[in-house]
This record gives C-alpha cells, sequence and structure tokens, in this order.
C-alpha cells in the first residue's frame, strides 16, 4: 500500500457514461489502474473497449454532455483531474500529460506552418521568449529526426509524409518535457516500415526524457513489445493486467487467450483462425455477469448471472520466460516486487 | 510441369504499366509529370490458388487490382484472363468480364451504397449479369446470404443497421454472387477489430473451399497474408521486388526489403523476436523513383550498382524470384 503515493498518476475506479436517445451507453465502467514513473503502460481492446474514453475523460477531453463521468478518481500526483476547473486543466494537459493520436493530419492545423504551432504551444505553457522558443522547437524536431528542421518550421503539415506528421506530432508533445505521454493508435495509420521507425523512436525519447507512456493499441504485437505492463480492457472494463510474458504466454482471462489465439500465427499451420464469436456486447445493453460470458467458450452458468470479482495470480506463479530482456528493458523502472497478474473471472483457465 | 502450369494460369500479367498523368493548373491543365503507380509487372495467378500482394502504401498493389478488375487503365502491357486480352477492350467489350471478375474493398462503410438494401445490393448484379425471373433472384440472394453467415431475414434491412463485420460479409455477399472466377480482396479486413478480422478470414478460406476461388489477397498486413496465401508477391514503388511460395517468402526472404517487412512484424511472443531492421526514410514519390533499384535509398545492402542499373527480376528456387543484385547471399 505505500506503493500508491510513488505512483505517478492513479485512476481509481473510473466510470465514464454517455447519456444518450438509446440509453446510458456505458464505456468505462469500473477502471482502476495505477501508472509509475517512467514506465509503458500498454492498453488493449478493440474499437468500444473504452480504451481512448479512458485517456480522454482523464485529460478532460469529452464532450459533456452527453459524457459523464458517473464516479472515480484520477490522481496526478495526489490532485484529482477529475475535480479540476477548465483552466487548471488547460494547464496540465500539454504540460503534464501530452497526447498523440492516430491520424496525425486532423491533429494538426493545415492552415498554420508547423514551426507556428510547436512554438505555440511551447509558449501556452512556458513563459519564453519567441526566439528561445523557435530554438527549442527546432532542436526538437531535429531529435524526433526531421531532417533540415530549421527549414521544417516553415513548412505546412500537408507537405509531410504520414510518418514525419507523426514525428512533428510526438516533437510538439515532448515540447514541454511532459511526465506522461499518452499516445492512441500512434502507428495505426502507418506502413510497418514506418510504424518501426516510429516505435523505435518513442522507445529512445522515453529513455532520454524519462516520462511515463500510456500505449493505446488495438494491435497486441505492438503493445507486447513495447510494455512494461498491459491492461486488457473490455466492455468499459480491465479484464486483465500483467506484465507482457504473463498475459501472452499464460493469459489468464478467456478475452484475452481468445484474442490472441485468433491473430494469424505462422507457428499454427490450421487453415481456419479459432475466431471469436460474436460481436462486442451494446454497452447501452450489457448482458447481466460477465459483460464476455455470451462469446465465451470458457463459460458457466455463474458467468451469466453474477459479476465477476478481481482476482490475482501471483507474478511468481508463472514459470521463468524464456526472454528476460522483454522484462527488464534499459529505462524499465526496476521494482521491489512485480505486480501481480491480475483478472476478471469467474473460470480458472 | 511448367507447361501444365501455364495452362493452369487463369490470370496472366505481363509487364504491366500503370501511369497517371500529374496535371496542374485548371483551366489549361500542364502535364508536369507522371506518376508510375506501377512500372512493369509481369506475374500469373493459377486457378484455385491465392496470391498475396504486400507492399507500403505507394507501391501499387491496390493500382494492380484495380487494373485486374478494370477500374485502372493500362499504360502498356498485358492482362490475360483465361487466355482472353483484356487490356485495350472498350467498355462493351469488358463486360461478360465483369462478373467473371470481382472486387472486395476495405472499408465496408464507404463501399456499400447507404440508400440501399442489401436485397438491393446484391441483386443488383444479379440483374446486370444474368437474366433470371424475380423468384429465382430472391433465392440467389437469400442462399448467399447464408453462405456467409447472415440470414435471409437481413435482406430487408440498410447498411448501417450492421457491423464493420457484417458490413464486410455484405460485400463479400456482392463480390460472389455473380460466381465469379477471380476476387480480388483489396484490404478487407483492415478496417476490422482483431476477433472480426479472424471471423471474415475464416470466411474466406471456407468460401474459397466451396467456390474453388483464386483470389489476390492484397494487404500491408504480412501475418494475414501468410496465413491466407499460397504464393506472395511484395511490391515496392510499383515493381515486383520477390516473389515465391508461402512459406519460402517468410522463412528463407531473398531481398532486402522484403527482410526488413518481416522483420517489423510486432511480435507477441519475446521468445520469438529477432533482430529488428529498421529501413530509414518513407518510401519515394512514384512520380519520381530513384535510378537504378527503386529500393536502394533504403537499403541497408546498397551498393553503387544499385544506383545505376536496375537488378532483373531472377529465379533462384524453383518458385522463387527475387530483384536485387545480391539476392545470393541469403539464398
Amino acid at each position: 500500500m505505500e506503493k500508491t503515493e510513488e505512483k505517478l498518476l492513479d485512476i481509481q475506479d473510473l466510470r465514464v457514461h454517455f447519456h444518450t436517445r438509446h440509453g446510458v451507453v456505458k464505456a468505462v465502467d469500473g477502471v482502476s489502474f495505477g501508472l509509475e514513473r517512467g514506465e509503458v503502460l500498454g492498453i488493449v481492446g478493440e474499437s468500444g473497449s473504452g480504451k481512448s474514453v479512458t485517456c480522454l475523460s482523464v485529460l478532460g477531453l469529452l464532450p459533456a454532455p452527453p459524457a459523464r463521468i458517473e464516479s472515480g478518481r484520477a490522481l496526478l500526483a495526489g490532485r484529482d483531474l477529475l475535480t479540476l476547473d477548465a483552466e487548471s486543466l488547460r494547464r496540465v494537459r500539454g504540460k503534464s500529460i501530452s497526447m498523440i493520436f492516430q491520424e496525425p493530419m486532423t491533429s494538426l492545423n493545415p492552415y498554420l506552418k508547423i514551426g507556428v504551432q510547436l512554438v505555440e504551444t511551447l509558449r501556452a505553457h512556458e513563459a519564453i521568449a519567441a526566439e528561445a522558443a523557435r530554438a527549442r522547437a527546432i532542436r526538437m524536431l531535429d531529435r524526433v529526426g526531421i531532417a533540415d528542421a530549421g527549414i521544417r518550421m516553415d513548412g505546412y503539415p500537408h507537405e509531410l509524409s504520414g510518418g514525419m506528421r507523426q514525428r512533428v506530432m510526438i516533437a510538439m508533445a515532448l515540447l514541454t518535457q511532459p511526465d506522461i505521454l499518452i499516445a492512441d493508435e500512434p502507428t495505426t495509420a502507418l506502413d510497418v516500415t514506418i510504424q518501426a521507425q516510429i516505435l523505435e523512436l518513442i522507445r529512445e525519447l522515453k529513455a532520454e526524457f524519462g516520462m511515463a507512456v500510456i500505449l493505446i493499441s488495438h494491435a497486441m504485437g505492438v503493445v507486447a513489445e513495447m510494455s512494461d505492463r498491459i491492461l486488457v480492457m473490455y466492455a468499459g472494463r480491465v479484464v486483465e493486467q500483467g506484465n507482457p510474458g504473463e498475459i501472452f504466454r499464460h493469459p489468464a482471462h478467456p478475452y484475452t487467450k481468445a484474442l490472441i489465439d485468433s491473430m494469424p500465427n505462422p507457428n499454427a499451420s490450421a487453415d481456419r483462425l479459432p475466431a471469436i464469436a460474436g460481436t462486442p456486447p451494446d454497452l447501452a445493453r450489457l448482458p447481466a455477469g460477465c459483460a464476455f460470458a455470451p462469446r465465451c467458450g470458457f463459460a458457466r452458468p455463474v458467468c451469466r448471472e453474477t459479476d465477476p470479482d478481481e482476482r490475482t495470480r501471483p507474478a511468481s506463479e508463472t514459470p521463468a520466460l524464456g526472454a528476460p530482456e522483454a522484462l527488464t528493458r534499459p529505462g524499465s523502472p526496476t521494482r521491489s516486487a512485480e505486480p501481480g497478474h491480475a483478472f476478471r473471472c469467474h473460470v480458472d483457465i | 510441369m511448367s507447361t501444365s502450369e501455364a495452362e493452369a494460369a487463369l490470370l496472366e500479367i505481363q509487364d504491366l504499366k500503370v501511369h497517371f498523368p500529374l496535371l496542374k493548373g485548371m483551366l489549361r491543365p500542364k502535364l508536369i509529370g507522371v506518376v508510375k503507380a506501377l512500372d512493369g509487372v509481369s506475374l500469373s495467378v493459377r486457378r484455385g490458388e491465392v496470391l498475396g500482394l504486400v507492399g507500403e502504401s505507394g507501391s501499387g498493389k491496390s493500382t494492380l487490382g484495380r487494373a485486374i478488375v478494370g477500374l485502372a487503365r493500362p499504360s502498356a502491357g498485358s492482362i490475360r484472363f483465361n487466355g482472353a486480352e483484356l487490356t485495350g477492350l472498350s467498355r462493351r467489350a469488358f463486360r461478360p468480364f465483369r462478373s467473371r471478375v470481382q472486387i472486395i474493398f476495405q472499408d465496408p462503410y464507404s463501399s456499400l451504397n447507404p440508400r440501399m438494401t442489401v436485397y438491393d445490393i446484391l441483386s443488383e448484379p444479379l440483374r446486370i449479369h444474368e437474366s433470371l425471373p424475380r423468384a429465382e433472384r430472391a433465392r440467389r440472394v437469400a442462399g448467399m446470404l447464408e453462405q456467409v453467415g447472415l440470414a435471409a431475414e437481413h435482406m430487408a434491412r440498410f447498411p448501417h443497421e450492421f457491423s464493420g463485420g457484417q458490413r464486410q460479409r455484405i460485400a463479400i455477399a456482392r463480390a460472389l454472387i455473380v460466381r465469379p472466377d477471380l476476387v480480388i480482396a483489396d484490404e478487407p479486413v483492415s478496417a476490422l477489430d482483431v476477433s472480426i478480422q479472424a471471423q471474415i478470414l475464416n470466411l474466406l478460406t471456407d468460401l474459397r473451399r466451396k467456390f474453388g476461388l483464386t483470389m489476390v489477397f492484397i494487404s500491408h498486413d504480412l501475418s494475414v497474408v501468410q496465413h491466407i496465401s499460397d504464393r506472395v508477391a511484395v511490391l515496392y514503388l510499383g515493381k515486383i521486388m520477390e516473389l515465391a511460395d508461402r512459406s519460402r517468402l517468410y522463412a528463407r526472404p531473398l531481398h532486402p526489403y522484403t527482410r526488413a517487412l518481416i522483420s517489423a512484424i510486432p511480435s507477441m511472443d519475446p521468445a520469438a523476436r529477432k533482430e529488428r531492421i529498421v529501413l530509414k526514410g518513407s518510401i519515394p514519390s512514384p512520380a519520381d523513383p530513384p535510378s537504378g533499384c527503386r529500393f536502394h535509398t533504403r537499403c541497408l545492402h546498397a551498393e553503387l550498382k544499385c544506383a545505376e542499373a536496375e537488378p532483373p527480376i531472377e529465379a533462384f528456387a524453383p518458385s522463387h524470384c527475387s530483384a536485387c543484385w545480391f539476392s545470393s547471399r541469403w539464398a
């Protein structure tokens, strides 16, 4: 319990509901997790699982109405972000917590020169002279791998390729040296080779600036490679969390297991993939009991009646992994005790 | 063997070029360049096989698919379908082939007309290509819906009432209802969630077996292509870099570009993680491709020769071709 105070971000029992004509959509329904300094936390889940809404609500970026934060706390260094007024929140956003999005073209202003957007971001958060801000922006562009950074400052976003735009977004996010970078599907719109470049860059910059990263993605491979710890979300809940080795080698939740099994895998020679039947539930009409039960191959009568509580499986139970470097990557925080492997399921699989 | 293989080729593409003019100005447009989306591609697709096309955006893989179904006009080269030449045909002369070759697009949200019911969407190709009595048409639509995992009662609904995966099933049904010989699937699962992606891949596998389909499967996702294809062609800037049987291509890639692509596949399994080859830069403009080997500007093994002369595509094994001066290093 003494670990609570060293957490950089502490989300407790967050519930975000959307009040729509079709009913109350429970987009996030009781999510709790912590983020430690310098850690990469991966959040995986399919569309509608609540991974983006969780992060957007913490930053106060959801339109309200229809969104309403029903309960919970989001403590950043002890301060609850959910109770801050707009002005204080604006000072947190872009300063302590920065966010990058999937489609860098829609996140950059097409009418403004890249330099203007970078300098504006910096000066919104720091009392710094225009010239000094410009110099810092050029240094940061250079650092994220933009060639001829000085010249690019006077260019417009449309002159850049998708990968370069994402580099500009990363430069903009890191200018103020935030403690937390939230990357929401940062490579989904990019080609494989560019994806590899951007992931490499995020990894380097994380080590260099010592920030924590929340990486949101539907791509299990990307999350597995980048993260120190992983949350798996389904229907607005965290159904499993643990380190990548445990999650991918010994998934405890049937959804996680099914998701991993349904990925095309070169070692499985079968023609057919073990797909998950059905579709994710309507969040306005969640089934009783476990939300995954209707699609779950392990479901028992109890699963359709009561919602499972969180259980833990101690990390020591998991056999040693083949590749220890995956767990102690350079720049990873060293923890005195590995947090256990937690999941919400009635069944032992 | 080689003659029987040639006989078995359903689609034969020779030195295909698709060039788009780059125009500037609105009133009196001036030609300022040419985008060489495809610049000399030769390949054949055998009856009953799935040929995977992989490459980054700008590689020309979608243009190739569109050229095969007649949606992009070839500038040079030949496309022979079942022995008949398709290039240079008038719209009218092309029409009989339209039902033989069908295409499925990436985005099931934009490829289905939102104002048409599922019945209208599926019966339209039947009305155009086959003159059937109304009752027979309805029977065919209902039967096809069942084949793709939907029910006959879905006929009266509109696309917006379906999820992404279900819409893709409708798009697949629309392509297959005229019983084509060849299906071009252009990124058919890229817009879908992981759990739905597996369902659609399974559906394509089942339908392929049931109807004896031949398929060209276009994707940027190397794992998906590996799963579904018998052979794979790797495209870069409008040219084929490497073409091989699936298992050979992934186990022993002979082209530095393929090697980099395969190494960039993120892996869930920490033990399976290999050394990553991170390519520098991004794909150059197809309006101004590099000299010599088109890949040399990003290649880790490039030498002087690569900038000067373009390597021919050569066979290194019976079913394995690569266009690199140094492929023998990895052979």
